[in-house]
């Protein structure tokens, strides 16, 4: 029970529907001198007090081992918000920081006294949100760390302790059970936070909106009218300066394992009986566990890799892969991956899901496009349906998030020529209401209590069980590495993955 | 986001509303911009001056530019001994969100001599089907018995200059009805209730003996009759002080000092607790944006009932307030 519910309802709250507001509580944020704290995590806690969904006693202690005063930090916080004003300002002046080795004891005591003297001062109540924003090295010492120091636990019987984590959650299947383990050690599973932040997009969360707030969607959304399914996540940026940490990751990791099988999960589930944690957690986790697990043997029939090579991008010469800062020159990275996926469900059971992702494609947009099948009969003579397509559903996830429905319709005029039109649905054109960054609206519910757009353990490592035999298979030397030059829409070889059945990409 | 420029524009006078209505149609065709717009409802302005038909359009024009509303405004006209008769004005605008092209139109009427007592049977052709008709008196207060009232979903007024509220309270009762003077009071009553939400400062929300209440007009009454309706003051323990900025200071006996006030001179709102003489509690927020747009945009996302504004209207007046 939260401390709001077993104090004296507050009358002057009633009709503000404050439900989405954050209750008393400290975020403690580990790797604050980072790049993601300055960058999402304190913009979105600006944003938050600026809409006045932070209580007044809410406060953020950052631990890092650079050293930094107090001011230090708070300037640091400051220069990250730069529309945050005065009111931002005030805020910060309450901010603490703690300097320290991650999983040292000793910074740990030092947090508790500071966590302490925070909730004398500002009336944080005992709540903390600890939120793991660093190198992922760490999150094992710092969980076991909490949990020597006894912060793993609330010190007040109604008061929270939750730990948020980013990604990646591990690098493979036994790393992440390892990791999982490690957590579980200090903390339950309904503490921990597991962050993907496509699910914390707008659009993302539409899915279910489109799906289960329709009557007309859900009959035609299976086996029967569904030819196949494409899942397009597309960067136009290359590495930049991360060649160093993209060496150690990959397109595989670092999209496919968590935003696809998110993406995968959100768009194929069964109905959730209720659109809650459990309800919506165990649903994904269902058809996560029909997709079938690829043997080693089949990968490289199913699944191609490749890397980018130098061309144009957006009307810019630019380097391939190799030649990229802290990557190695002979670098089998894979910058793409496209591959065919089958679910065993009655639902989905003989349609194929394609999944292609990469960096340096013509543009950035993620996608998921429902190829619907042919009519049975055409009863149009040929020149008059050359330019019909089957039917398509688009959910747009970015940029310019929206749904657009490819149809035949016929062309004015006297003969009975028929062509595809597309009726293009923009949600930002559509509601006036500004919607939330991802961060922002994660963080709220994290501090809220709300795991429904968090990732349950269950899942993580049901993705990590889809993906780990092509990292096994990939792990020999000699699975074949295709080249695509940047700027186009990835090798051939990725082609010939749909052409084999007589499919083809989209053009997004 | 681009200002948006009419792109074709047609005007009559003593027109039969069909021949608006196909007008509209060949408009939009004629200005070959995007091929569908999502709507989600038809907002109609029932101004009276030429004044308020000014204002209104203004207010319609940045907020149709992101809001997919079919516009409409009529102006009744019944006085002036004028056959009974409508004229129209309908103007296609063009503008772009996140690149994607899309135009809205807004359609302006005169409704003159009796045919303003009937504007029911004026506004209905142009309601989008299945849609919600919001209704909005951007001056005035509409009486009961309004026959337009009985095609709105939803009525938008705004009790900033309003004298006698007792009618609206009777319609609150029958339909949902959304002030917009409350609408820009929201972000106050957040920082106000907000004092109270450590649990160490909670039980003074019970304990609140007294409440000044300083700002302008109609808001300063509404804010007065929510304070009063939610915490069980009688009036005789509220001050109304007449001012241009707004600030509420609540207290527990001699105890405690609750104060939410705009600071002199900044865009900033204080927000503070002192407890038995010493400062627990200090914020400073942002000045909440109290724009017309604004708060129409506000409203047309909160278009239900609300109970905790009907009573602290019937409080307001119960306590002479709006007197
Ligand atoms: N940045 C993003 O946009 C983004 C997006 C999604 C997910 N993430 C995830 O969020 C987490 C943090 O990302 P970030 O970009 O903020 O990382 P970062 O800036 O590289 O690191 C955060 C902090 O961790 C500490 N640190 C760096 N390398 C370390 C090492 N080898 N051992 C111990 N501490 C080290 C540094 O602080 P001190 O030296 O002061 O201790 C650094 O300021 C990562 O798990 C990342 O995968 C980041």
């Amino acid at each position: 029970m939260t401390s709001a519910e077993s104090m004296e309802a507050n009358p002057l709250a009633a009709g503000l529907e404050q439900g989405r507001r954050a209750p008393p509580g400290v975020l403690v944020v580990f790797g604050a001198s980072g790049d993601l704290t300055a960058r999402k995590l304190m913009p979105a806690v600006a944003s938050l007090a600026r809409r006045r969904l932070l209580p007044s006693t809410f406060a953020v202690v950052g631990v890092a081992r650079s050293p930094m005063s107090d001011d230090d930090f708070r300037s640091k916080l400051i220069d990250a918000v730069p529309d945050g004003g005065p009111a931002w300002a005030e805020l910060v002046k309450g901010f603490r920081y703690v300097s320290g080795a991650y999983g040292g004891a000793d910074t740990m005591e030092r947090l508790k006294a500071v966590l302490e003297e925070v909730d004398a001062d500002r009336g944080t109540s005992g709540n903390r949100l600890f939120y793991l924003a660093t190198v992922p090295s760490v999150f094992e010492p710092v969980a076991d760390a909490l949990g020597a120091a006894g912060l793993n636990s609330a010190s007040r019987p109604d008061s929270f302790v939750r730990l948020v984590i980013e990604k990646p959650f591990g690098r493979d299947l036994a790393s992440a059970q390892h990791l999982d383990d490690a957590l579980h050690r200090n903390f339950d599973e309904t503490q921990i936070y597991r962050i993907d932040h496509y699910l914390g997009k707008e659009t993302v969360q539409n899915v279910l909106a489109l799906r289960f707030a329709n009557a007309i969607f859900e009959p035609i959304w299976d086996r029967r009218y569904v030819d196949h399914v494409q899942i397009t996540v597309a960067e136009a940026l290359g590495v930049e300066h991360r060649g160093g940490f993209y060496e150690t990751a990959g397109a595989l990791r670092d999209i496919v394992q968590n935003h696809v099988m998110q993406v995968l999960s959100l768009t194929l589930m069964e109905p959730p009986a209720t659109i809650d944690a459990q309800g919506i957690r165990d649903e994904k986790v269902k058809v996560l566990r029909a997709v079938k697990i690829m043997s080693v043997e089949q990968v490289p029939t199913d699944v191609v890799r490749a890397q980018y090579e130098a061309g144009w991008s957006e009307g810019i010469a630019v380097p391939g892969y190799r030649e990229e800062d802290g990557v190695a020159p002979d670098s089998r990275t894979e910058t793409y991956v496209a591959m065919k996926l089958e679910v065993d469900n009655w639902r989905w059971a003989g349609v194929p899901i394609f999944v292609r992702t990469g960096k340096r494609l013509p543009k950035r947009v993620t996608e998921v496009a429902l190829q619907f099948q042919r009519v049975p009969h055409l009863p149009f003579r040929a020149h008059e349906s050359r330019d019909l397509h089957p039917n398509a559903l688009v959910l747009r996830i970015q940029p310019d998030e929206g749904i657009s429905l490819r149809f035949g319709a016929k062309v004015p005029g006297q003969a009975f020529e028929v062509r595809d039109v597309l009726m293009d649905f923009s949600y930002g054109a559509a509601f006036l209401e500004e919607a939330p960054d991802a961060y922002e609206r994660l963080l709220l519910d994290a501090m809220i209590g709300d795991p429904t757009l968090f990732i349950r353990s269950d899942e993580v490592l049901q993705s990590w069980c889809i993906v780990d035999p092509i990292l096994t298979a990939w792990a020999s030397k000699d699975t074949p590495l295709a080249r695509y030059p940047a700027g186009t829409w990835g090798p051939k070889q990725a082609d010939q993955l749909l052409a084999r059945e007589g499919r083809r990409w989209r053009t997004p | 986001m681009a200002d948006a420029v009419a792109l074709n524009r047609w005007n009559g006078t003593d027109v039969r509303l069909g021949a608006v209505v196909d007008t509209m149609a060949q408009l939009r065709r004629s200005v070959a911009r995007t091929a569908s717009r999502t709507w989600v409802m038809t907002l109609v302005a029932i101004a009276v001056s030429d004044d308020e038909v000014y204002q209104a359009t203004q207010v319609l024009r940045a907020l149709g530019a992101h809001h997919p509303a079919r516009l409409l405004v009529v102006q009744a006209q019944p006085e002036g001994g004028a056959a009974p008769g409508v004229d129209a004005s309908v103007t296609i605008y063009g503008t772009e969100i996140d690149g994607h092209p899309l135009t809205f139109d807004e359609v302006s009427l005169l409704v003159k001599g009796d045919a303003a007592q009937h504007l029911d049977s004026i506004i209905e052709p142009f309601t989008l089907s299945d849609l919600p008709v919001v209704v909005w008196y951007p001056a005035t207060l509409p009486s009961v018995s309004e026959p337009v009232l009985t095609k709105a979903s939803s009525v938008l007024v705004d009790t900033k200059q309003a004298q006698d509220v007792a009618g609206l309270i009777a319609l609150a009762g029958r339909r949902a009805v959304v002030d917009l003077s409350w609408m820009r009071l929201r972000p106050w009553r957040e920082m106000v209730a907000a004092l109270f939400d450590p649990p160490e400062f909670r039980p003074y929300a019970r304990q609140i003996t007294s409440a000044d209440v300083t700002g302008k007009g109609g808001p300063r009454r509404l804010l007065a009759g929510w304070l009063g309706s939610r915490l069980g003051l009688p009036k005789e323990h509220m001050e109304l002080h007449d001012a241009r900025h707004a600030r509420v200071v609540l207290r527990a006996g001699s105890d405690a000092t609750f104060e939410v006030a705009r600071e002199e001179g900044e865009r900033l709102v204080r927000a503070s607790a002192v407890i038995d003489g010493s400062i627990r509690h200090h914020e400073l927020l942002p000045l909440p944006d109290d724009s017309l747009v604004w708060s129409l945009s506000e409203a047309l996302t909160h278009l239900g009932r609300d109970r905790v504004w009907q009573q602290a209207l019937a409080a307001g007046v119960a306590a002479d307030a709006w007197l």
